[in-house]
């Protein structure tokens, strides 16, 4: 029993992780349609901050946080206003947005290794790295963080898109961006807002990442490709898609190296196994977007 | 004024120079002893290239103030390859042309390989300090070039034979990048050979958030004790946590991958107990005088990669010496290859590096030590050779 619990952490902690990378692609694809390839460099920049606040300047956490997470959202919404905007006013095709923030992407880590260099750093656990004992459950300190902080996440996604004016323009946009401009709806301000959010939700990520892992400026593209197939997985068109899609790809990786009779370098292939099984047979991923056919 | 007049005409007349294509000579650089050094500084292979520098440095900084080699002073000059085995030959072509006597390669090996394309061509010196690879000096028969560091079959027959001391059952773990894949299979033989079993293999992801599933099945197979062949420092830092998360008591045996500082930084006193192949006694003479002046000059104790650094430039000083000349390469080259029993900072006591007849790989086989982590630090030498 003691395996299944601690595996019920261990789950708990990567699906969050996850969760959250998916929910910042999100962000940005519903209302722009772009895939943006570069949430994983946003979630690298988030640890390397964290880095700077909590071990560099030795501030407070939670002030940390919220500069982690203003740090992020801002660099996410002035790439926005130099890169995106701009090409949108000349018609670029979605395809070019899309390779363009494939390119920013690259500017971000060589701007990271610039910044910080290619060791990789410590990150301490808010609560200490000891392992704490939680009824039968049994993992870090920092398991707890990472979940607890996740569920915030999403009830304030929740709040702000089911209860908000703004969010129900967000709503209006992602699905028809013409009538929703029509309706008097700046296409514009949701646009940068969606970057802000996006930016900060996976700054977040890469912060409470870089405690288990360290932060490198390697950390990014992993998270790039589980964040994709999280989202796909649960369905790119619900906000509760991404928790789905995160636990279920985090339960089948760990399922499957604890208990299947192969070899454990085969865990390595479940995402993308998954990504191509649900892009061939659901593309709509497990939860269809609301109203849609 | 006639003088400022001459002043400018040389001046333009050396720019006209370097605009049609020829190089200037620098009057002072014609007595120095010019050391070309390929190293890594924005690649993948920085960080360890980065350390080796440090004691390239400081013994070129301790011979130059001694008066130099044969009255000359010693010259280094670098070239980043970015780990790139491409650009490694490219660099090393440029630093013959520029007059080095002899090129240190401290960039990975696969770039090391490429660069010796060029100083077999060239005729040069070409000396490895610090790469592990078994095939730099099999695959091309380049007798100018030289390999300092200690073969990764002779470390892993170091670590075995203390393993297979003391366990008949081992779990081994292995992350997913190429090195530590092919260091598993490797460690896998050779422990097969010496009667060890490996009652479980488990592979570590890069980009992991946790190693949990893979611990627990460690767990389940009760193994005497974890060998670990994993090297990417992040997954590496994530199995330690892991090992303490579960309570695990398992004693662990690792790679020379361990001997990296950065370990007890990035998992402070998780590391603890833990036993590591190493090229560096910190009891041995030479090791504690090196640690003094190291920590004089960069506030901070050096570990086996300085040392290859250090020990490289002292050798080639020795070289030089000997052959009587810093500008005949076959004389230089024919020096390093009767080099015996040179003992330097690197290599357990009593042993010294050298290169047999027809053999270009100098480490003492038997060189390597084990060490074990106490206190958050590299501890004492528990075990010598194999």
């Amino acid at each position: 029993m003691t395996d299944a619990f601690e595996l019920l952490m261990s789950i708990g902690e990567a699906a969050s992780i996850y969760a959250l990378v998916a929910l910042s692609y999100m962000l940005v694809l519903r209302p722009t349609g772009i895939i943006n390839f570069a949430v994983g460099e946003w979630a690298l920049l988030g640890a390397f901050l964290s880095v700077s606040t909590v071990v560099t300047l030795k501030l407070p956490y939670p002030l940390a946080v919220l500069l982690v997470l203003a740090g992020v959202g801002a660099i996410a919404w002035l790439t926005e206003r130099l890169t995106i905007r701009p090409m949108v006013e000349r018609a670029a095709p979605l395809m070019t947005l899309i390779l363009l923030m494939l390119a920013v992407d690259i500017v971000y880590r060589e701007a990271a290794v610039w910044g910080y260099g290619t060791a990789n750093h410590f990150a301490p656990m808010p609560f200490g790295s000891g392992r704490v004992e939680f009824g039968p459950f049994g993992g870090s300190t920092q398991s707890l963080v990472v979940i607890a902080a996740t569920v915030l996440v999403f009830a304030a996604t929740w709040y702000f898109f089911e209860r908000t004016v703004q969010g129900k323009a967000f709503e209006a946009v992602a699905i028809d961006r013409t009538v929703a401009s029509l309706m008097g709806i700046n296409l514009a301000r949701v646009t940068a807002l969606s970057f802000f959010a996006a930016g900060a939700v996976a700054g977040l990520a890469g912060m409470l990442q870089a405690p288990l892992t360290t932060a490198s400026y390697l950390m990014g593209l992993p998270l790039t490709i589980k964040g994709f197939s999280a989202m796909v997985i649960g369905g790119a068109g619900r906000v509760e898609g991404a928790v789905l899609g995160g636990l279920v790809l985090a339960a089948s990786e760990r399922l499957v190296l604890r208990y299947a009779p192969v070899p454990s370098a085969f865990a390595i292939a479940i995402p993308l196994l998954l990504l191509i099984i649900f892009l061939l047979v659901r593309p709509t991923g497990i939860l269809k977007a609301k109203g849609a056919a | 004024m006639p003088r400022l007049k001459y002043g400018w005409t040389t001046l333009a007349l050396a720019s006209a120079l370097a605009v049609a294509g020829w190089a200037v000579p620098a009057p002072a650089s014609a007595q120095t002893v010019k050391i070309g050094v390929i190293t890594d500084r924005t690649g993948n292979a920085a960080f360890y290239a980065g350390q080796i520098e440090t004691g390239l440095n400081l013994a070129l900084k301790e011979i130059n103030a001694a008066g130099g080699v044969n009255g000359q002073k010693i010259e280094i000059l670098y070239e980043d390859d970015q780990n790139k085995p491409d650009l490694s030959a490219t660099k090393a072509r440029k630093l013959v042309g520029e007059g080095a006597v002899v090129i240190l390669s401290i960039s990975s090996s696969t770039t090391t390989q490429q660069a010796q394309s060029v100083t077999l061509e060239t005729k040069t010196p070409h000396i490895a300090p610090a790469n592990s690879a078994d095939t730099l000096t099999t695959r091309l028969d380049n007798p100018y070039f030289f390999q300092m560091g200690p073969l990764g079959s002779d470390q892993m027959r170091t670590l075995i034979n203390y393993t297979g001391k003391r366990f008949k059952k081992v779990a081994l773990l292995s992350d997913s990048t190429g090195l530590s894949t092919l260091t598993a299979k490797d460690f896998k033989n050779e422990m097969t050979k010496a009667g060890i079993e490996v009652v479980v293999e488990q592979v570590i992801e890069i980009g992991a958030t946790d190693v949990v599933p893979q611990l627990q099945r460690i767990r389940a197979a009760n193994p005497d004790a974890i060998v670990v062949a994993a090297i990417s420092i992040a997954e590496v830092t994530l199995f330690f946590r892991g090992y303490h998360q579960l309570g695990l008591k398992y004693p662990v045996l690792a790679s020379y991958n361990l001997s990296v500082p950065a370990y007890l930084d990035l998992a402070p006193n998780l590391l603890n107990g833990t036993f590591f192949v190493d090229v560096f006694d910190p009891d041995k003479v030479q090791a504690k005088q090196f640690i003094d002046k190291y920590t004089a000059e960069y506030k901070k104790a050096p570990f086996g990669l300085p040392a290859f650094g250090y020990d490289a430039v002292y050798f080639v000083a020795d070289a030089v010496k000997r052959a009587g000349s810093s500008t005949d390469k076959e004389k230089v080259r024919q020096a390093i290859a009767d080099t015996k029993n040179f003992v330097g900072v690197i290599a357990a006591k009593d042993t010294a590096l050298g290169f047999p007849p027809n053999k270009r790989t100098g480490y003492p086989p038997k060189g390597s030590v084990i060490r074990v982590i106490e206190n958050n630090k590299h501890g004492k030498v528990v075990s010598s050779g194999y």
